[in-house]
């Protein structure tokens, strides 16, 4: 049983890169729109992030080093200046993105309006952060996150075409109202989350929280592989049940509440029930990874002491900087903005930090300083460059396709 | 021994003696010799640093608020004399724990005026590990 | 023995002035711009800077292929000689121009 809940850190990481608020309605808007014609970007969003983290986690494993480190040697410290401006920013709004979603999620089963929340979920956010321990942060949040699996059950219970589904995944083009700049702008959104920098800083630290040493190698690469495939068959649960019940009626998603309703009409109060749960999990899950991944960034650039596995006292400016970004996100949040609107925005600004994160992790998977005889083999340098070229383009081709479309419209 | 300073030194995380970070290198002090050549003397570290090496406007404005802010003696940078450093790697590793070395200011001035005050502070996470 | 001193005065400087310098050689000719700083020895006898690493233009980072151990996806390290290695290379300190 310890074994299995090993992995934990890499379900936490992928329900953060997968599962997250953004992810959540976004994936429903899409199959909303596109049925499954976007479906390819999944497992391809999958591979992606499963060969990066490895290698952080080889990274953390072998060598004791978190991400942050890599990219301030690597680049230097300008760029790597410009890289944790970039970062640190996108983590920052995705945290009140996510703190805004556990309080859309309240608001689901409460009725009360989600900015009445807010202060409480950060405060709870903050405690979390504060007192518990990094172990059970993990357990808690990854595995009760499994609960949106839900999603897929009513998808595999309902009345579902699947030879349509599957028909239509295998001919992945624009549907009926739809572009192509429309298409690929959803595209890159959906592979830029399932990559997002933040989930490396998280599992690279969190491998370091752990203490990972040379013998956990199989434990890491377990984390990933595990882990990041479960949260895109999650993401899937809401893009298949959007594909079967949206999509053939032209209905939109723009909410939370139409997101989980497929398992409502499938399995009833129960499984609404169940949907809710895990999307409170889930976003809280992601609150705590990018809380977290706020301070991670900025102590690992300064060289600063970090972490949850000292006293709080031994590392004071990390929990200042965790404590700081809570609040400025609480402010951001209560400026009304749509929590929702808020993370489509750190999609594209996050593809365009994506390179200068992934570049120095390559680079020094190859390092024999780092990793002696473990550097990467063909097989991980072969995908990790086909993905920095992807990565690139996606990069390239963000703000361009976001302005074309008015950001999805 | 050959090592490249700025590859090999500049910018990599020091650690202490029991591996605990103690700052990043942000310069290395070298001493100039009667002959011209230069011998490294001490690893640099600290905002005043940081913000002189970054250079540009942004980084004088960071290097003249830490040196104003700068309440201990001697005034300047942290300096850890290169021969407390044990080895070089994926990190920079010291010889020595870094109780012995001068704690950064702002570390100081956090943890003494905001962390200590919430409960919990001193709890140590790896206390009641089953 | 920690002196905590720091040590501005004349007769020392930091590794931050020089890189990103531009470097001559002792015929006046300009031989490129200061990547980095090869130092040998130990610490006991001293460590001294025994040659610099010299680039065209002005890169901060080399990203380490020029040393042995960096090996590396082939494409990496094909791109970095073309796009950062052009005429990198080593110089001995001894064929620099000091004034500089």
């Amino acid at each position: 049983m310890k074994r299995l809940l090993g992995v934990t850190l890499g379900i936490l990481t992928a329900i953060g890169g997968f599962v997250d608020i953004g992810d959540i309605v976004a994936n429903s808007e899409i199959g909303a729109r596109f049925g499954t014609a976007l479906f390819w970007v999944l497992p391809v969003g999958v591979i992606g992030i499963c060969v990066y983290a490895e290698m952080c986690g080889r990274v953390a494993a072998h060598a004791g080093r978190p991400v942050f480190d890599l990219v301030r040697e690597r680049l230097g410290p300008r760029v790597g200046l410009a890289n944790l401006s970039g970062s640190y920013l996108v983590t920052l709004m995705t945290l009140a993105a996510e703190i805004g979603g556990v309080a859309l999620a309240v608001q689901l089963l409460s009725g009360i309006d989600y900015v009445l929340w807010v202060p409480a979920v950060a405060v709870a956010l903050w405690l979390g952060l504060w007192r518990l321990r990094f172990e059970t942060l993990e357990r808690l949040f990854g595995l009760t996150g499994l609960a949106l699996v839900v999603l897929l059950v009513a998808l595999i219970a309902g009345d579902t075409p699947w030879s349509q589904l599957a028909g239509q995944a295998l001919d992945p083009v624009p549907t009926e109202g739809e572009d192509w700049n429309s298409y690929w702008y959803f595209a890159i959104a959906l592979f830029a989350s399932a990559m997002t920098p933040y989930e490396v800083f998280f599992f690279s630290s969190g491998g370091v929280e752990e203490h990972w040493t040379r013998k956990d190698l199989l434990l890491a690469r377990a984390n990933a592989f595990i882990g990041f495939p479960l949260g895109g068959l999650l993401a899937f649960g809401f893009m298949g049940t959007a594909a079967v019940f949206f999509y053939p009626n032209g209905i939109s998603v723009s909410t939370l509440g139409q997101a989980v309703l497929p398992a409502g009409l499938v399995l009833g109060k129960i499984g609404l029930a169940c949907a809710i749960l895990g999307v409170f999990a889930a976003t809280f899950g992601a609150a705590v990874e990018t809380g977290l991944s706020s301070g991670y960034t900025v102590a690992q650039y300064f060289g600063w002491g970090w972490g949850k596995y000292v006293p709080p006292r031994r590392a004071a400016r990390f929990h200042t900087v965790v404590l700081l970004s809570i609040l400025a996100s609480v402010a951001l949040l209560l400026t009304m903005i749509d929590p929702i609107q808020l993370t489509e925005y750190t999609l594209i600004l996050s593809a365009v930090v994506l390179p200068l994160t992934y570049l120095p992790i390559l680079v020094v998977a190859n390092d024999r300083d780092y990793l002696g005889d473990r550097v990467n083999g063909k097989l991980a340098n072969f995908f990790g460059m086909v993905y920095l070229v992807v990565i690139v383009v996606a990069a390239v081709a963000a703000i361009p396709l976001m302005i074309v479309t008015g950001g999805g419209q | 021994m050959r090592v490249f300073l700025g590859f090999d030194l500049l910018d990599r995380q020091i650690l202490d003696s029991e591996g605990l970070p103690v700052g990043n290198v942000d310069d290395i002090e070298l001493a100039v010799g009667e002959d011209g050549v230069l011998s490294v003397t001490a690893l640099l570290v600290g905002a005043q640093v940081w913000g002189t090496r970054l250079g540009g406007r942004l980084g004088d404005t960071i290097a003249g608020m830490a040196a104003r802010m700068q309440r201990r003696t001697p005034a300047g940078p942290i300096r850890i004399p290169i021969d407390q450093v044990r080895e070089t790697g994926a990190a920079v590793t010291l010889a020595i724990s870094r109780d012995l070395l001068v704690e950064p200011e702002l570390e100081t001035w956090l943890r003494e005026h905001v962390i200590v005050r919430i409960p919990g502070a001193s709890a140590d996470p790896e206390a009641d590990k089953s | 023995m920690n002196d905590q001193a720091a040590n501005d005065s004349v007769g020392s400087i930091r590794a931050g002035d020089l890189i990103g310098r531009p470097a001559y050689g002792r015929g006046g000719n300009r031989l490129g711009t200061i990547a980095d700083l090869i130092v040998d020895g130990d610490i006991r006898t001293g460590l001294r800077v025994t040659g610099v690493v010299v680039a065209r233009r002005p890169w901060g980072r080399l990203l380490g292929y020029e040393r042995e151990q960096a090996t590396g996806p082939w494409l990496l390290q094909a791109l970095a000689r073309v796009v950062m290695h052009r005429r990198v290379r080593t110089i001995r300190w001894d064929e620099l121009d000091h004034a500089g």
